[in-house]
């Protein structure tokens, strides 16, 4: 997919670990693996909204876009 | 639920009954190949009248009889469908695989028949009829369910799909 989840690096950036983060937006820490390996193929604006509002930044922080098709694969 | 155990239930007896009409094909195939006996018996076959036994007749009779097995088949591989559906394993792959290949060879199947019994109609009686019946002809009517099928698989394929989203957003 060309859309990339920088949510690694926002973890990292604010040295939270992903059970926390699960925990607190309140999903499955196998939901949040999901989405941090790209496997994932959609995200509710709720879940979203919540992630953003923990890590206290933009949506544009963590999702990305790229035109690379080798990305699909 | 209950519906499907009703299917499952009429089902299983139709594989029963089949099996035993299958252990009878086979022993008439063998007795007609080998001119054992029959030699003063009328056919008839999908409702055409086989009265002269000769080689011509018997590949037919075979052909026919290759096309009934692969209905036979059929019904095996809905029956293990049905055993999908019941351990809830709907969209599961042989579940799509399965649907699919019913389709095919119904299909088959009922082209194998129609080639046959209009072979022999032109063949041996020399006649070809336009009959207008107002029932369905079985011949027309394994290739709609052919292609129901074919289509069932490709509904279920989108419908494993979708799931497959459904269950990757998070």
């Amino acid at each position: 997919m060309s859309i990339i989840v920088n949510l690694d690096v926002m973890l990292a950036t604010r040295k939270m670990k992903s059970i926390e983060l699960a925990e607190k937006i309140g999903i499955t820490t196998a939901n949040l693996s999901i989405l941090k390996s790209g496997k994932a193929k959609a995200i509710r604006f709720s879940t979203l909204e919540a992630i953003c509002k923990e890590l206290d930044c933009q949506p544009g922080d963590i999702l990305a876009f790229s035109s690379d098709e080798s990305a699909d694969i | 639920m209950r519906k499907l155990k009703i299917l499952k239930a009429l089902v299983d007896l139709l594989w029963i009954f089949s099996m035993i009409s299958v252990v009878a094909i086979v022993v008439f195939t063998v007795v007609v190949f080998l001119d054992i006996g029959f030699a003063d018996l009328d056919f008839n076959i999908n409702g055409v009248q086989i009265e002269i036994i000769d080689n011509v007749t018997k590949f037919l009779l075979l052909v026919l009889m290759i096309s009934y097995l692969i209905v036979i088949y059929c019904l095996y591989l809905f029956r293990e469908v049905i055993k999908y559906f019941y351990l809830l394993k709907i969209f599961d792959e042989v579940v799509l695989k399965n649907f699919n290949k019913i389709g095919y060879l119904l299909i088959t199947s009922a082209i194998l028949t129609g080639i046959t019994t209009t072979f022999y109609k032109v063949y041996y009686m020399h006649k070809v009829t336009a009959a207008f019946n107002f029932t369905f002809s079985p011949f027309i009517l394994l290739i709609c369910f052919g292609l129901f099928f074919m289509v069932l698989s490709e509904i279920f394929g989108m419908s494993k799909k979708l799931k497959e989203e459904n269950e990757l957003t998070i």
